[in-house]
């Protein structure tokens, strides 16, 4: 009778445990995940209407909506691109949303090139689409529509600037069919991503456990920080004033460096409301990840300059270097307590290559 | 009798080893034995490239270019697969650079075509071309370049402004020497450079004495590191100590790290993925050689050589040991199994490539846009490698190690200030 009802209670936490990790990671996909794809859905599809209308009569009102409308569908973008499981793996379609960062300059040298070629051919959208990724997303549109010069006049009457037109399109077309498509593929029919992870705690063709799910999505988690840190704060800083790459930050061309990073911690913020903390019976842990998240959003609110001449400016140098330092103790306090805490692997990060 | 006796007992353990679980320390000891053993195949063959190269500048014929290049392929067998190291020892992380930096921008050493480009957003330098150029403008200031020396090139031009591009040594560096561009995009071919560049005599691009002299200090170089590096895993080298001073899990940890980074962030990401969708073919491992193919099986097998404890050496002998597989084994067969199972996929999709070069269908074709089949099997490749990194992040859940971050740097060198 002892061994029994010492068997049951090595047991009942455990299917316990299962319903709770399966419900935990469907409220993360009914609250922040498809709500955060149809959002993108939305932005790009208004981004491509205004496209339309921008390339029909190209002029100053019709280019103020697209960039206004380029900021809302980055917006929606920042806000989700943490998640790298289920539909947006496939294809590689996150590198044709958005490549970035561009080591190799692979953006302005294929954009350059197509740009030369303008052959009407290549934008056909099964062309387009099966090219190189570097022309297809944010990172070239943002080239496009936001160029060192003034805009006026590339998209003027003229074969060359017909052909930039018809690529802003392609580009918005591009980015509006593949955002439904991932929001589509998660939420529609038996075989949506949303049911991969309902019935994962029995195990399907994509996950062994619904364990499985939340040690993915912690991934996710934690490479966004990485990236954040890495990516996006430090390879523009560089070791020293002398050294600071203010063209290395994200966005730099129109002005919205820090404005992705606010976004990115929202984001974060809301995955990991819904996926860890909320199952958390550890109230200290939540406190800290709360006050140093609060923390991190306040130095970022307090630099005033764009981030790619906040780098080389000796003040806004050291808020960025406060706000990295902030992001990583943030970093330490998911992969360390609250994967422990939860007993969730961390596994490796996509970004380790160099 | 006793000493049949004795006899027949070490007669079964010997057939018995397979199925014990080996002691942690055991398992650490023998991936160092592994490392010595394949850092130096690694410098045996860079001497033999740097003979190879000494010919060719004393006599730079075709025939001597053509064995030089031979002997650059030769060296990167060992080399690639001791890449299973580099995530995890940070001794051989921080100085891989110096050896393996890639991609560059090979602007900064010799001319190159126009097609190169005429900005770049990341690197100021990444036309300087030294070998034309005996003063340079670096960092606001003249650098005397008049003498191609060792200082030179590994403390003034390799990655000068912190710009990784800027690599001015290494095999890369080598092989962009030996070859030339390769300016075949995604057709058929890699670089073509004539021996002529290294004839003072015949010197159809220039400075033909400067170019001779910059691959043969460079060469040099070469040798000098992997010296170094062979030295570290040594019975009393540093690699050795820090990897051994450490608490067991972590040594395995780390063991587990390099095979994790490697297969995933850096070769399925970095090197692989990165091509497939540019359709780029600069965005090869070895974009002038066109011997892609080679490196990755290699590093792949480099990843399984650490695993299972055995490394095949350049002379043919078999080095083997207590592995990481037999704890694994212990701890959970199916696991171990499966990791198994998923180190040799790989190594069976990264054969359908080197199949594929070999029958003339080079990596950088195979990358290319409107080349279905060699995408899809580029792809077969990666997706192999991502389904071994699954894996070997069961293995190291099976293992208990799991409180160890994998990602180097800042958690191993300040575990106080992460748990």
């Amino acid at each position: 009778m002892k061994k029994l009802s010492l068997l049951m209670l090595c047991l009942l936490p455990t299917t316990h445990v299962v319903a709770d990790e399966t419900r935990f990671n469907l409220m993360t996909v009914d609250n922040f995940i498809i709500p955060g794809y149809r959002s993108m859905a939305e932005s790009t599809n208004a981004l491509h209407q205004a496209a339309e209308i921008f390339c029909r009569q190209p002029d100053e009102s019709g280019l103020s909506m697209l960039h206004s409308r380029f900021h809302t569908a980055m917006d929606s973008w920042q806000r989700i691109q943490a998640i790298q499981i289920g539909p947006i793996e496939k294809r590689m379609r996150t590198f044709r949303i958005q490549f970035w960062p561009d080591k190799r300059r692979s953006v302005n040298r294929h954009l350059t090139s197509l740009l030369d070629k303008a052959e009407p051919a290549l934008l056909e959208q099964q062309r387009f689409t099966n090219g190189s990724v570097a022309v297809q997303g944010f990172s070239a549109l943002e080239r496009l529509l936001f160029p060192l010069g003034t805009v006026a006049g590339q998209f003027s009457a003229s074969p060359e600037g017909d052909f930039r037109c018809r690529l802003v399109e392609s580009i918005t077309e591009n980015l509006s069919i593949i955002s439904s498509s991932i929001l589509d593929e998660w939420q529609t029919g038996k075989s949506s991503h949303r049911q991969l992870i309902a019935t994962a705690a029995q195990g399907n063709a994509r996950y062994n456990d619904s364990s499985e799910v939340s040690a993915r999505l912690l991934n996710n988690l934690f490479t966004q920080l990485e990236r954040i840190i890495e990516q996006k704060i430090r390879r523009p800083l560089g070791k020293d004033e002398k050294h600071s790459r203010g063209k290395r930050a994200e966005s730099w061309r129109s002005g919205r460096s820090l404005r992705n990073i606010t976004l990115n911690l929202e984001g974060i913020e809301q995955l990991n409301q819904h996926a860890f903390l909320s199952r958390l019976s550890h109230p200290e842990i939540t406190t800290s990840i709360h006050h140093t998240m609060a923390e991190s959003k306040a130095i970022l609110s307090k630099i005033e300059i764009p981030l790619n001449g906040a780098v080389a400016d000796p003040t806004t140098r050291k808020q960025l270097v406060l706000l990295a330092e902030s992001i990583e103790l943030l970093k330490h306090q998911v992969i360390g307590k609250l994967a422990a805490e939860l007993d969730i692997p961390i596994g490796f990060n996509s970004l380790d290559g160099d | 009798m006793m000493k049949k006796t004795l006899l027949i007992i070490s007669a079964a353990l010997v057939s018995f080893q397979a199925w014990s679980t080996p002691d942690e320390k055991q398992v650490l000891i023998h991936y160092a034995d592994l490392a010595y053993a394949m850092y130096e195949d690694s410098l045996i063959t860079a001497k033999q490239l740097q003979q190879a190269v000494n010919r060719l500048i004393k006599q730079p014929t075709e025939a001597n270019l053509k064995a030089a290049k031979k002997a650059w392929v030769e060296a990167r067998v060992p080399y690639q697969q001791t890449e299973a190291y580099r995530f995890g020892n940070a001794i051989v992380d921080d100085w891989e650079g110096k050896v393996n930096a890639w991609p560059l921008d090979e602007g900064l050493i010799d001319y190159v075509s126009a097609s190169y480009g005429k900005e770049s957003d990341e690197n100021i330098y990444y036309t300087a071309n030294v070998i034309a150029n005996p003063s340079l403008m670096l960092s606001g200031r003249v650098i005397d370049a008049t003498k191609i020396t060792k200082t030179l090139l590994a403390d003034t031009l390799h990655e000068v402004d912190g710009i990784e591009a800027n690599v001015a040594t290494g095999y890369h560096a080598i092989e962009f020497l030996l070859w030339g561009q390769d300016l075949n995009g995604a057709g058929p071919g890699a670089g073509a450079r004539s021996a002529s560049d290294f004839n003072t005599q015949i010197c159809a691009w220039g400075n033909c004495d400067r170019r001779a002299r910059y691959l043969e200090v460079v060469t040099d170089l070469l040798v000098e590191e992997l010296k170094w590096m062979t030295q570290q895993w040594t019975t009393d080298g540093e690699a050795r100590k820090v990897l051994l001073e450490q608490d067991t899990k972590s040594g395995l940890a780390t063991i587990l790290t390099g095979m994790g980074s490697l297969s995933y962030g850096e070769l399925a990401g970095e090197r692989m993925k990165l091509g497939l969708m540019l359709h780029d073919p600069e965005e090869e491992h070895d974009c002038f050689s066109d011997n892609t193919h080679w490196s990755h099986y290699y590093d792949a097998m480099g990843i399984r050589n650490v695993y299972t404890g055995s490394y095949r050496r350049i002379d043919g002998s078999l080095v083997k040991g207590p592995s990481l597989s037999d704890l694994v084994a212990a701890a959970d067969a199916s696991t171990d199994k499966a990791l198994r199972s998923a180190l040799d996929n790989t190594q069976t999709k990264m054969q359908t490539l080197v199949d594929s070069a070999m029958a003339g269908k080079a990596y950088d074709q195979m990358i290319g846009e409107n080349n279905d089949r060699g995408n899809r099997r580029v792809m077969a490749a990666i997706d192999a490698l991502l389904q071994q990194t699954r894996q070997i992040e069961k293995a190291v859940t099976s293992l208990k190690l799991d409180a160890i971050a994998f990602e180097g740097s800042d958690s191993l060198d300040a575990p106080k200030k992460v748990f």
